[in-house]
């Protein structure tokens, strides 16, 4: 039986599923649902979009609500469930206060730098309404892209595909009754492998942010992933790998192992994650994990 | 479990990149019957029509996207059910990083994009292959231990390969439609 893979161009990226199935339409009918989910999902929450959802709460003035679709809302929930089990470590707030370290973010009326609250400041009030208590800057693409992927992968299970995979540029989640192997390459030749690691379910997102840098005044060059806590930006030449039971929660602790690799050692345990952190320091790679993974070197 | 620091003679500094790999899968997406009919699930038939442009409408179509334009003669199917137009299916190219991009865009009669759909792209690399700083850490190196050769690659976790061509082309396809085909 082949599989049947498809891409089409979403999220800013190439979104591939691959599935099996006996019933190639049906495969084909599961996995256009399981497409236009993540466009549902990436209409809803676009920082750079001014008619998403997004957008809208981006606007609210302080004490104003605004209804929102079920999708947003449960992704704001599990935004509002990673910021408080990484005690403030991933807080999609940051979005403002980038701007103040050279980084450009956002679209006209809202690429303007102001005081912004933190995630403290939203309110998820139920009946799918939220408010928000100081002027806001959230930026979901830290954790949609998971979340996204995560609908996708709903849509699949639910129409009873057994062994599949959705990869959206980087961030994926699979399920297959055996193992499958997951490799740990070097992105310089596509055909470089450094490690493999078995999965039969689950999610893996990576995290670097090599081609988005700029120097900072110490002259350390530095990535768009900010340290909510200690307001640094991260440290180029550096990639967070995280496997988790959703593909949500991997992509967001892939920041929060970028923000503080110490700190983010019990939050991903706690999560019940594991983490692979990749550093070079001159022709050396320093590969740092938790227990769980193996890394062969 | 405690972390543990471990020190490779690696190749050199690199963003890692996770995937799955397995040898079993073949890189196929879908023909293009398979595609018209996931993009328009409706349609009854495809009547193909083949369009050569001449150099006036090319300019008006190249002015008008802003997207230059390769080939002058291309393929569209008018999708039909009852013999009421449904819309248009075309299959397009671009230049990805280093090869071509084959896709299908599905354009509504009124003109909106239905659906975009990849046929082929084999381009496995990243995006960061074709920056500059990027190869030249690699000049000189050799392919040594731990690193190790697969094929067929699938899933590539940490890329982030840009649809930006893709739009482009799709820009350049609904003022075509507008020009030749409404």
């Amino acid at each position: 039986m082949n599989p049947l893979i498809r891409s089409r161009p979403l999220l800013g990226t190439f979104v591939e599923i691959w599935g099996v199935s006996d019933d190639r339409a049906g495969l084909i009918w599961a996995m256009n649902e399981a497409f236009d989910r993540i466009g549902h999902v990436q209409r809803l929450a676009s920082y750079h979009d001014r008619d998403s959802e997004l957008s809208a709460i981006n606007r609210l003035r302080p004490g104003e609500r605004v209804k929102i679709d079920p999708l947003t809302y449960d992704l704001l929930q599990g935004v509002d469930r990673l910021y408080r089990e990484s005690g403030g470590l991933f807080d999609p707030t940051s979005a403002g206060r980038l701007l103040r370290h050279g980084f450009h973010s956002g679209v006209g009326e809202l690429n303007v730098e102001v005081p912004y609250g933190t995630w403290e400041a939203i309110e998820l009030c139920g009946e799918l309404t939220v408010r928000v208590h100081e002027p806001l800057r959230i930026d979901l693409s830290g954790i949609a892209k998971g979340y996204a992927v995560d609908c996708a992968f709903d849509v699949m299970a639910r129409r009873g595909i057994e062994t599949f995979c959705v990869n959206a540029g980087g961030d994926l989640r699979l399920r297959s009754p055996g193992a499958l192997p997951v490799a740990l390459r070097h992105p310089l030749f596509p055909t470089l492998t450094a490690e493999t690691i078995e999965l039969s379910e689950g999610a893996v997102a990576t995290s670097a942010g090599y081609f988005n840098t700029i120097i900072d005044e110490a002259g350390e060059k530095r990535i768009p992933l900010y340290n909510p806590l200690t307001h640094r930006t991260g440290i180029a030449l550096r990639s967070a790998t995280v496997i988790a039971s959703e593909c949500m929660i991997a992509d967001a602790l892939t920041k929060v192992v970028h923000a503080d690799p110490d700190r983010a050692e019990t939050i991903v345990r706690n999560l019940g994650a594991r983490y692979v952190l990749l550093s070079g320091e001159g022709n050396d790679v320093q590969t740092r994990c938790s227990g769980g993974i193996r890394i062969a070197m | 479990m405690k972390a543990q620091w471990l020190m490779t003679p690696a190749v050199i500094v690199a963003s890692p990149i996770l995937m799955f790999s397995s040898a079993a899968y073949a890189q196929q997406y879908l023909s293009v019957e398979e595609a018209q009919k996931a993009l328009f699930p409706e349609a009854k038939t495809f009547g193909l029509k083949e369009v050569s442009m001449d150099d006036a409408a090319k300019k008006i179509i190249e002015d008008k996207s802003g997207v230059r334009v390769r080939e002058p003669q291309f393929k569209a199917w008018r999708a039909e059910s009852g013999g009421k137009t449904l819309g248009w299916f075309f299959v397009d190219k671009v230049i990805g990083k280093h090869e071509f991009i084959t896709y299908a865009c599905a354009i509504n009669a009124d003109g909106s994009v239905r659906g975009i759909e990849v046929l082929d792209y084999r381009e496995t690399y990243g995006g960061e292959v074709a920056h500059p700083k990027w190869r030249e850490q690699f000049e000189h190196k050799t392919l040594a231990d731990p690193f190790k050769l697969g094929k067929d690659i699938k899933n590539i976790s940490g890329g982030t390969l840009s649809c930006k061509n893709i739009t482009n082309g799709v820009k350049r396809l609904l003022v075509t439609y507008e020009t030749l085909l409404k």
